[in-house]
C-alpha cells in the first residue's frame, strides 16, 4: 500500500510548460479521480506519474520512495506501476494470456489465470486482442497492469470508448476491484460522472493546475468557483443580493446560502434542487409560464420562463405528466444555494 | 474498433449484387487479362506431359531454378539485415536531417535494374555474375523492405512500449518486445516483394550474365530452336511468382487485423544516439546512399561527359522517347478502360463472383514481362500472324502487365466515393450510367487519370516484354539504352539512362509514399 504525492510539480514538452507548480496527495488505496477537459494536463500528470515523461521541477513519491526530483529519475519499468491506456493498447501480437504474463515472469501461468478470474477473462485466455470487444480488451489491460502486483495503478480515460450501459457497469467492476486489492489508483477523465461516482477524491484541473481537491460530494456540493460548479454539473446560476442571516434575495425569493454572501453576486442551484408546484399563489415569488418540456421517461426537463424573463431549467420527476407548454408555475427552492461574489 | 462499427461502416460502403452489365465488363477484363498466362499452359500442356517432365528434369533446368531461388534468398536476406536497421534509424532514432534521409533510401526505387546494371557495368567493365547480381539487386531493392518497416515503426502506437516499460522492460527491450514482433508484417511483406521483383527481373541478370530464369526464357527465344523448354520455364517461372503474391496477399491481410485501436495516435520519441553510435549510424547511411545512389548516378554524369565526345544524336534520344510515350500511351489507355468495370465492381460490392474477377485481372501482378513476352510472341505467331510484332500487341501486353496498377487507383477513388451520391442522382431522376457519369465518374477521374498516368510511365521503362514484341525498327529508350550496352558504347547509352531513371522517378516517388502509409491498400512493385 503507497500513497502517491506530488510536490510543486511541473513538466512540460520542450518549451511549452503544460502543468505548474501541482501538489497533490493520493493517501494510500484510494482512487482519485483526475477531472478536466482536453488540455487541462491531466494526461501529462499521469505521463509524470509513469516515467514517461520527465518533470522540469517538483517532486513525485510513491509512498516514502522519491520516484522523481531533482536529481533522481527512476524510469518507468522500475516504478511498479500499472497502466491503463485509453482504448487498452493490447499487444495484437499476443494473446489474452500473453498479455496479461508480459510483467511477470516465466511460469507464472495460475497468477495469470487469477488475474484473468477477477476480471472474468479467463475463458477468452487464448483469444486475440481483435477478437475481442472494447469492454473485453479494457478488462484485459487492467489485468495485464494489476498482474505484477503494482503498488500505483493509472487509468487513462479508460472508458471514454465504450457504449454508455458498458461505460457505467466496468467501471462500477473497476472500482470494486480495486478497493477490494487496496490500490492506490489515479483515473484520468474528463467525464464529470464518471469522477464523481467512480472516485473517493475528485481533483478537478485547469491550464495545468488544480483548481479543487476534495471528495465527490465536496465538489458537487461546494464547488470552489464558479467555473467548478459549471464543470462538475448542471447549474442554474441566478443574480443576487445579501438578505442577512446566511440567506440571500433572487428572483425564487429569499433562499438560503450556504456560508453566506456578504456583497451582491451570483447564486448557483443544482436542477434537482427546483420544486415546482403548480396551483399558483398570485404573491409567491418565483412564478413563470412554462416555455418547453421535454419527456425523458424517468424525469422530464422543463425550461421556465420567469416572470422577470430569467430562463431556468427545472427536472421533474416521471410519473406524473408534467406541466405542458403555456402552464403557468411556481419555482420553489429545497436546500441550500452555493454563493459566489462579485 | 469494434466489430459493430466494422459492419456499419461496410453496409454502408458495400452495396448488394451488382448489376449485371457491370458485372459482364469485369468479366471481358479478367478473361483478358488472363490470356497469357493461358495460353502458355496451353502450349505446355500440348508437349505433353513426358516431354514436359523431360524438360523439367533437365541439368540445365534444375541449375536455372537453384540459380534464380539463389538469387532470390540472397538478396532478400540482404534487404532484411540492411533494412530493417536502416528503418530504425530513419523512423525512431535522433540522426541529424531524419527527413532527408528517408528520401534518400527511398531514392534507389527510380533506378530501373538494367539502369543500375548499365552504370555499374559501364564504371567497372569487369562487373559480371551471381554476386554482381545480388549486390545490385540488393541495392535497388533494399526500399522494398525499408519503407514499409519505417511506416510499422513510426505509427506503432507508443502507448504499447509505455505499457511494457511500465510492466519492467528497459526501453531496447521494450521495444524489442512490442514494436519490433509487430512490424514482421511489413518486414515479411516487403521481403515478398523484393523475392517478385528479383524472380521477375531480366536487366540486370541479363547485363550481368548470370543464367536466372528470365534470362534462360529470353535465350531460347531468342534463338528460337526450343519452344517448349521455354514455355516449361516461364510456366514454373510464374508458379513461384504467383506463391509469392499469394503470400503477400496473406501477410497483408494480417497487418490490416493487427491494429486493436484507433482514436488518436501521438509519434514515439526518438530515441538518443550519442558519440560512437551516432557516428556508426551516420557512416552506415552514408555507405549505403553512396553505393545504392551515388556510384549509378555519378557514373551516369560521367559517361553522359565522356559521350559529348561522340555527337549524341538528339533526334534519336527524342524519337525514342516519341515512340516510348506513345506505344505505352496506347497500353495506359487500354488498361484504363480494361480496369474500369474492376475497379468499380471491387469498391462496391463484395460478392464472390466480383473477387474471382479481381483476382483474375491482377494476373499481370504475378507475370514477370518476359513470360508476357514469351507468351503473346507464341500466340500472335499460332493464331494471329498478321499482328506478330505489331504496336498493338505491344500495347496489349503494357496493359495486361500494368493493369493491376490501373485496377488499384480506380478502386480507391470510386471507394472513396460515398455510393449514397450515385443513389440521390438516382432518385433525382438519372438512369444508372448518367447517375454514375454525373457523380461517381466526376469525382474519381482525377484518381483514375493519375492511375493512367502511373501506367503509362511504368510501361516507358518496360524492357523485356518490348524487346520480345516490338516492331522491327521501333526503339524506345530502354531498347536504346540495352542495344547500347550490349555493344559497350557506354557514353552513347548516357542520355537514355538518364532520360529513364527521370521518368522513373514519377512511379517512384508514389509508390514510396504508398508504402509509407502503414494502411496501405495495394502495394505494386
Amino acid at each position: 500500500m503507497t500513497s502517491v504525492s506530488v510536490r510543486d510539480l511541473s513538466a512540460g514538452y520542450g518549451p511549452v510548460r503544460v502543468l505548474d507548480g501541482l501538489d497533490l496527495t493520493v493517501p494510500s488505496g484510494d482512487l482519485l479521480a483526475v477531472l478536466g477537459v482536453s488540455g487541462s494536463g491531466k494526461t501529462t500528470l499521469l505521463r509524470v506519474l509513469a516515467g514517461f515523461l520527465k518533470p522540469t521541477g517538483g517532486e513525485v513519491r510513491f509512498g516514502d520512495r522519491v520516484v522523481a526530483g531533482p536529481g533522481t529519475f527512476v524510469p518507468p519499468e522500475r516504478r511498479r506501476v500499472g497502466i491503463v491506456p485509453q482504448e487498452g493498447a493490447l499487444f495484437p501480437h499476443l494473446d489474452v494470456s500473453g498479455n496479461v504474463g508480459f510483467g511477470l515472469p516465466r511460469d507464472s501461468q495460475a497468477r495469470i489465470d487469477e488475474v484473468l478470474d477477477m476480471v472474468g477473462m479467463r475463458e477468452f485466455a487464448h483469444a486475440r486482442p481483435h477478437d475481442l470487444s472494447g469492454g473485453q480488451q479494457q478488462r484485459v489491460a487492467l489485468a495485464r497492469a494489476l498482474a505484477p502486483e503494482p503498488e500505483v495503478v493509472l487509468l487513462d480515460e479508460p472508458f471514454t470508448a465504450l457504449d454508455a450501459t458498458m461505460r457505467v457497469r466496468l467501471r462500477a467492476e473497476v472500482r470494486d476491484l480495486l478497493k477490494e486489492l487496496g490500490t492506490t489508483a489515479v483515473l484520468v477523465t474528463h467525464d464529470q460522472e464518471e469522477a464523481l461516482s467512480t472516485a473517493d477524491l475528485v481533483a478537478v484541473m485547469r491550464d495545468g493546475s488544480l483548481v479543487q481537491v476534495g471528495t465527490p460530494e465536496e465538489v458537487y456540493e461546494a464547488p470552489i468557483d464558479l467555473g467548478v460548479a459549471r464543470f462538475v454539473g448542471d447549474a442554474v446560476e441566478l443574480t443576487a443580493e445579501p438578505s442577512g442571516s446566511g440567506r440571500v434575495r433572487c428572483v425564487l425569493g429569499e433562499i438560503p446560502v450556504r456560508g453566506g454572501l456578504a456583497s451582491p453576486g451570483t447564486v448557483i442551484l443544482r436542477p434537482e434542487q427546483l420544486v415546482l408546484s403548480c396551483p399558483v399563489d398570485d404573491s409567491a415569488p418565483g412564478q413563470g409560464v412554462v416555455r418547453e418540456t421535454s419527456y425523458r421517461g424517468h424525469d422530464a426537463l422543463l425550461q421556465v420562463d420567469l416572470d422577470d424573463g430569467t430562463r431556468i431549467p427545472v427536472r421533474v420527476p416521471g410519473g406524473s405528466p408534467p406541466p405542458r407548454p403555456g402552464e403557468r408555475v411556481s419555482v420553489g427552492v429545497t436546500g441550500e444555494a452555493r454563493a459566489f461574489p462579485g | 474498433m469494434t466489430t459493430q462499427t466494422v459492419t456499419r461502416s461496410r453496409a454502408k460502403r458495400f452495396l448488394g449484387r451488382p448489376p449485371r452489365a457491370l458485372l459482364l465488363a469485369g468479366v471481358v477484363t479478367a478473361v483478358v487479362s488472363l490470356i497469357p498466362l493461358a495460353y502458355l499452359i496451353i502450349r505446355v500442356a500440348e508437349a505433353g506431359l513426358s516431354r514436359v517432365i523431360e524438360v523439367l528434369l533437365r541439368a540445365r533446368t534444375l541449375e536455372t531454378i537453384a540459380t534464380s531461388v539463389g538469387l532470390v534468398v540472397v538478396v532478400v536476406l540482404a534487404c532484411l539485415v540492411i533494412g530493417i536497421p536502416t528503418a530504425w534509424l530513419v523512423a525512431r532514432s535522433n540522426i541529424p536531417l531524419r527527413r532527408m534521409w528517408l528520401v534518400l533510401v527511398a531514392l534507389p526505387l527510380a533506378i530501373p535494374s538494367y539502369v543500375a546494371a548499365y552504370a555499374w557495368i559501364s564504371q567497372f567493365p569487369a562487373m559480371s555474375g551471381f554476386w554482381a547480381a545480388a549486390l545490385l539487386l540488393t541495392l535497388v531493392s533494399t526500399p522494398y523492405v525499408v519503407l514499409p518497416v519505417t511506416a510499422s515503426f513510426r505509427s506503432a502506437d507508443p502507448a504499447l512500449e509505455e505499457v511494457a516499460r511500465s510492466l519492467g522492460r528497459g526501453p531496447l527491450r521494450a521495444f524489442a518486445t512490442t514494436t519490433l514482433p509487430q512490424s514482421w508484417p511489413a518486414a515479411a511483406g516487403g521481403a515478398l516483394l523484393v523475392a517478385l521483383y528479383v524472380l521477375s527481373d531480366f536487366g540486370a541478370v541479363a547485363l550481368l550474365r548470370v543464367d536466372a530464369f528470365t534470362r534462360v526464357i529470353y535465350a531460347s527465344y531468342r534463338a528460337s530452336f526450343d519452344r517448349v523448354s521455354a514455355a516449361v520455364l516461364a510456366l514454373v517461372l510464374v508458379a513461384l511468382a504467383a506463391l509469392l503474391v499469394m503470400a503477400e496477399r496473406r501477410i497483408r491481410g494480417r497487418t490490416r487485423r493487427w491494429r486493436v485501436a484507433t482514436g488518436t495516435q501521438r509519434n514515439p520519441e526518438p530515441v538518443a544516439l550519442r558519440g560512437i553510435a551516432r557516428v556508426g549510424a551516420l557512416a552506415w547511411l552514408s555507405v549505403l546512399t553512396i553505393l545504392a545512389l551515388g556510384v549509378p548516378l555519378v557514373s551516369l554524369v560521367l559517361r553522359m561527359l565522356e559521350g559529348s565526345r561522340t555527337p549524341l544524336v538528339f533526334s534519336e534520344l527524342i524519337a525514342a522517347a516519341l515512340t516510348s510515350a506513345g506505344v505505352a500511351l496506347a497500353g495506359a489507355v487500354l488498361a484504363v478502360l480494361l480496369a474500369l468495370p474492376v475497379g468499380i465492381l471491387a469498391a462496391r460490392y463484395r460478392t464472390r463472383s466480383v473477387r474471382t474477377i479481381e483476382t483474375a485481372s491482377y494476373s499481370g501482378h504475378a507475370l514477370p514481362a518476359v513470360v508476357v513476352g514469351l507468351s503473346l510472341v507464341f500466340l500472335t505467331l499460332a493464331v494471329l500472324p498478321g499482328i506478330y510484332q505489331t504496336v498493338f500487341v505491344l500495347a496489349f501486353a503494357y496493359a495486361v502487365l500494368f493493369l493491376p496498377k490501373a485496377i488499384g487507383a480506380t478502386r480507391s477513388a470510386t471507394a472513396a466515393v460515398p455510393p449514397v451520391l450515385e443513389q440521390t442522382a438516382r432518385t433525382l431522376g438519372r438512369g444508372p450510367l448518367r447517375a454514375w457519369s454525373e457523380t461517381t465518374l466526376r469525382l474519381t477521374l482525377p484518381g483514375i487519370a493519375a492511375g493512367g498516368l502511373l501506367v503509362l510511365l511504368t510501361a516507358m521503362k518496360e524492357l523485356p516484354a518490348t524487346l520480345m514484341l516490338r516492331p522491327t525498327g521501333l526503339d524506345t529508350l530502354a531498347t536504346e539504352l540495352w542495344s547500347r550496352t550490349e555493344v559497350a558504347a557506354y557514353g552513347a547509352g548516357a542520355p537514355y539512362a538518364i532520360a529513364l531513371v527521370a521518368i522513373a522517378a514519377i512511379p517512384a516517388w508514389l509508390l514510396s509514399r504508398t508504402m509509407t502509409r502503414a494502411d496501405a491498400d495495394t502495394v505494386e512493385p
